[in-house]
């Protein structure tokens, strides 16, 4: 867990109210025709929001349960040539940093707000407080580790790696050696088990597609994965369809997963997605020394061809 | 499999024991299909579908072409568009297809009797109309005068040509209209050149005591509705059936759900009042 | 609209013969009841096995029973090409086997009622879909009422109520009465269809120990399905009845639409765990001349759903496919039926991650200018 974790609701509140600001100039003087950002939804819980207009601006909230990967939003923004205005933590700029080096959304035309984070809560454990335990989390800063969205628990990037602007202080960065033990147990299973593990864990899956949805490395115009011609998945839902939606989804994205864990947040059912896109990563790093495969490249190991990777030598 | 016993999903096996080439360039078919178990014989009315499917590939909901008073075998009429189409298409005579209908509301045929008669169509879209136009020939005293007017791209894109020239043509009280947007370079044509809407505004048909029932591609069906009421067309006189992505064909996947209809058991027959009290998305 | 139902046979059910009962009924049935797996509460097929893991505590399911009625992947019919008589090819077609008949244990009242409005769907209209109506033949629905509503619960807000028997053949009572979730050693099980009768006196049932109501307790009960069924809902307290049918004909083109839809992820996560959603689609698989031609669910949100081949899409937009998702469910099937096509269990509200759900809509709307 990164020592700098230490939720400041205060310095929150704050950077809230430059946010309202921030945002609102750059509506009103026509810098950005759109600011996407979040805003209290029902129950308290913050859901994405796009202010158009200056007034709007003022329902930009920026709060312990801001969790949104609100760069995903983007692309549906691809016609047109209006500039969009963002505001990313940590995180959400690694998000937005994978869509600019997929070459999905043109960096000219964003604004990008960037807010350095101590850590984000995880809204339906919040909201599943009494409520003197909400209060103490949410306003007083006083979390248990296991509030805390998982990815805060391996992050080393909490200051935005895009940012226009920077609103609040930067956060000393830490390194925090990526470490996958879950991966380390199922690599321990036997054949048969980890074939019993996958097989019941994916049965749950109701092919819903919010992981892919949500996903920053996901980001096709057409997913294969929809295509009728060819049928590459078939529209059961049997656990052969199953497994292949998910095992090709992890290769598909395997070298550009900023290990966010959004699509394990966004699953309806509690499928541990992230155990197949962390034991690809650990791959990467063995296989290619990259220590931090979750932060974007210009250009991904497996993006790329070397003579002497490591793989190769493997396959000889 | 008796009409009892089906499933409501499960097709009757048929066999296509004709394919004939509608358009110069090949992309649009009529197929004639027969039920293998004659007691799968459905009866149909004009403006009825049916869902025809290669299996292993998919099914299709296609306008029944032929009229219900030429029995079997059936007549449907393909535009290869997408992946069943494109399968259809290349499937051989002899070859087995799955067939089950008949579906939809039909034309309102007998509140027009004693009425003139204007068929608008354009395209592939002479299809659905061309069952009705047979229809009413075959109940040629119900009606008084009777206007075919009909367009395509060019000439080699019209259908059903053995149909205009060798029959319609010589229809009493008929007349029979073409024109193709674009004549052929070797000159052929002699016909009218110009797009449907404008063709129908030159034409004039008169509004007295007629229904006029148009198909054709979006864009033509948009702008014939907008000539028509110019010339004196209540909306309750003009008909259209409505084409939209059909997966169960009665009216209970929800696919081709607009307002409160199902387009395959509510349609695809709508007069223009009904049109207009659907939301806009078709 | 809601009628009182007249119980048919009432029994009490010990809580300590459940396991027994659910071990005895999986011999012969599909049973599919609520587990707690990793966490999560879901409706699933169970083995005799796995009856231990019931959880009928859980008062929302991540999922809805609806599978067990409608299935998510249902073949339909098999075909293979086969040799006909005169030395030629031809296909065989047959319609999909049957299914053993099914139990579905636990249901809640929203969740059994939307069993019944779907049901009209299918069965009623110009045509009966047999494959779907069999299969409804051959399930038992055994609900138990809520005794602690959830939060976002709003069965209230429709003809409904935690204690309501709409398209349950049982429906299992706390004996002790709503308000402790694990309350009481026993349910009082009323049966409200000939099926549901049959059931609560069959074979498992008596192996289970259920029996007769003790001589007395008829006022009790009497007087505790009427506490069920008087229970507030604390989302339905706060929505009221809904109301937005009218004020939604005039809406259709309202830039509402666009501001809603714009956090939409276009998953189908609302679609699929929501137990009054019905749309599906027609597919086949197959090799070498056989295959399986089968439907699954569909989603009204996906980009393709409309699409047609040549590229026409009358719904190219988010925009366009939320809107419909709130018609259909608040105004179209209310046109056309009668009824909305939602019983308020909530799963929207507790599922949608960027909270775009039906509770919102409806309370947006009543806000809007016409």
């Amino acid at each position: 867990m990164p020592k700098s974790l230490a939720l400041d609701p205060k310095k929150m509140k704050e950077a809230e109210a430059a946010l309202r600001t921030q945002a609102a100039k750059l509506l009103s003087e026509g810098t950005v025709t759109v600011f996407l950002g979040h805003e209290e939804g029902w129950d308290g819980l913050p859901v994405p929001f796009f202010a158009t207009t200056p007034g709007e601006a003022k329902r930009l909230v920026w709060n312990p349960l801001v969790a949104f990967n609100l760069a995903k939003y983007l692309l549906d923004r691809l016609t047109g040539e209006e500039k969009v205005g963002i505001v990313v933590n940590g995180c959400g700029s690694l998000a937005l940093d994978r869509l600019l080096k997929d070459r999905r959304f043109p960096r000219e035309r964003l604004f990008v707000v960037g807010i350095p984070c101590t850590g984000l809560l995880d809204p339906d454990k919040v909201l599943a407080l009494p409520d003197e335990a909400r209060q103490t989390a949410l306003e007083g800063g006083k979390a248990e580790p296991g509030l805390f969205l998982k990815r805060c628990g391996w992050c080393d990037a909490p200051n935005p790696v895009v940012a226009d602007v920077v609103l609040g202080e930067k956060v000393p960065e830490e390194a925090v050696p990526q470490q996958y033990p879950r991966v380390e147990e199922i690599e321990k299973m036997s054949p048969a088990e980890r074939a019993a593990h996958f097989k019941t864990l994916y049965e749950k899956c109701i092919r819903c597609f919010a992981c892919r949805n949500v996903c920053p490395a996901c980001s096709c115009r057409e997913c294969s994965l929809d295509q009728w011609e060819p049928l590459w998945l078939g529209k059961a839902t049997v656990p052969s369809e199953q497994l292949m939606y998910h095992f090709i989804r992890a290769f598909d994205v395997a070298g550009r997963c900023i290990r966010c864990g959004e699509c394990e947040r966004v699953c309806s059912v509690g499928v541990p997605l992230m155990e197949l896109n962390d034991k690809l990563m650990k791959d990467i790093t063995e296989l290619f020394g990259v220590q931090r495969p979750h932060v974007p490249a210009d250009v991904e190991p497996l993006g790329q061809w070397t003579e002497g990777d490591a793989d190769l030598e493997a396959a000889h | 499999m008796s009409e009892s016993a089906r499933k409501l999903l499960v097709p009757e096996v048929a066999t296509i024991l004709e394919i004939r080439d509608e358009t110069a360039n090949g992309d649009t078919k009529t197929f004639k299909v027969q039920v293998d178990n004659p007691e799968g014989a459905f009866k149909h009315l004009p403006g009825q579908c049916a869902m025809i499917s290669l299996f292993g590939v998919g099914e299709v909901m296609i306008s029944i072409t032929s009229s219900p008073t030429r029995g079997w075998p059936l007549e449907l009429c393909i535009k290869r568009a997408g992946r069943v189409t494109g399968a259809l298409h290349d499937a051989q005579i002899g070859d087995k297809v799955g067939l089950r209908g008949p579906y939809g509301n039909v034309f309102p045929v007998e509140d027009w009797k004693g009425k003139n008669l204007v068929f608008i169509a354009g395209g592939f879209a002479l299809a659905p109309v061309r069952c009705l136009i047979d229809y009413c020939l075959a109940h040629r005293d119900w009606f008084k005068h009777i206007d075919i007017i009909y367009g395509a791209r060019s000439p080699g894109d019209l259908c059903f040509k053995s149909d205009i020239f060798d029959r319609w043509t010589k229809e009493r009280d008929t007349t029979v209209s073409l024109t193709v947007d674009r004549a052929d370079e070797a000159g052929t044509w002699k016909g009218a050149v110009g797009f449907v809407p404008a063709f129908v505004e030159q034409l004039k048909p008169s509004p007295k005591d007629t229904i006029a029932i148009t198909c054709g591609p979006p864009i033509m069906i948009k702008f014939v509705l907008q000539v028509l009421p110019k010339l004196g067309f209540t909306d309750e006189q003009t008909f259209t059936t409505l084409e939209l992505k059909m997966q169960c064909g009665v009216g209970k996947c929800g696919r081709c759900n607009i307002g409160d209809k199902y387009v395959c058991v509510d349609g695809p027959v709508f007069n223009l009042s009904q049109i207009k009290e659907l939301p806009s998305e078709f | 609209m809601a009628q009182s139902p007249v119980p048919k046979a009432t029994r009490l059910v010990k809580k300590v013969g459940l396991g027994a009962w659910l071990t005895a009924l999986a011999a012969d049935n599909d049973v599919m009841a609520p587990v707690t797996v990793d966490g999560k509460p879901l409706f699933r097929w169970i083995g005799a096995g796995e009856v231990g893991q019931l959880d009928l505590a859980a008062v929302h399911t991540v999922n809805s029973p609806k599978g067990g009625v409608m299935p998510q992947t249902e073949p339909m019919l098999t075909y293979s090409a086969v040799q006909d008589g005169s030395g030629g090819k031809t296909l065989d077609i047959k319609p999909a086997a049957e299914d053993r008949p099914a139990v579905l244990f636990g249901v809640r009242p929203c969740d059994a009622a939307a069993i019944d409005l779907v049901g009209k769907v299918y069965l009623t209209g110009e045509f009966t879909d047999e494959q779907y109506q069999a299969r409804r033949d051959r399930t038992t629905v055994v609900a138990i009422a809520c005794a602690a509503p959830a939060k976002a619960c709003f069965c209230t807000s429709f003809d409904l109520n935690p204690g309501a028997a709409r398209g349950a053949d049982v429906v299992l009572y706390g004996r002790s009465g709503p308000g402790s979730v694990a309350e009481g050693d026993a349910y009082y099980a009323i049966a409200y269809t000939e099926r549901g009768e049959a059931f609560l006196g069959g074979a498992a049932a008596k192996a289970a120990g259920v029996s007769d109501l003790p001589a007395g307790e008829r006022d009790k009960l009497e007087k505790i399905v009427a506490a069920f069924r008087g229970l507030a809902t604390p989302l339905g307290k706060k929505l009221g009845k809904i109301d937005v049918a009218d004020k939604l004909e005039g809406l259709f083109e309202s830039a509402y639409w666009e501001k809603v839809s714009s956090r939409c992820l276009s998953c189908a996560t609302c679609t699929f765990v929501c137990p009054t959603c019905y749309c599906f689609g027609v597919a086949d698989t197959g090799a070498g001349g056989q295959g399986v031609r089968f439907r699954y669910w569909d989603f009204c949100k996906s980009p393709q759903f409309m699409l047609m081949a040549g590229g026409h899409d009358p719904r190219p937009a988010k925009k366009n496919r939320t809107r419909q998702r709130f018609l259909h469910k608040l105004n179209y099937h209310h046109n056309r039926c009668g009824e909305y096509l939602c019983v308020g269990c909530g799963r929207c509200v507790e599922s949608c991650p960027v909270g775009l759900h039906l509770p919102l809509v409806v309370s947006d709307v009543r806000g809007l200018q016409p």
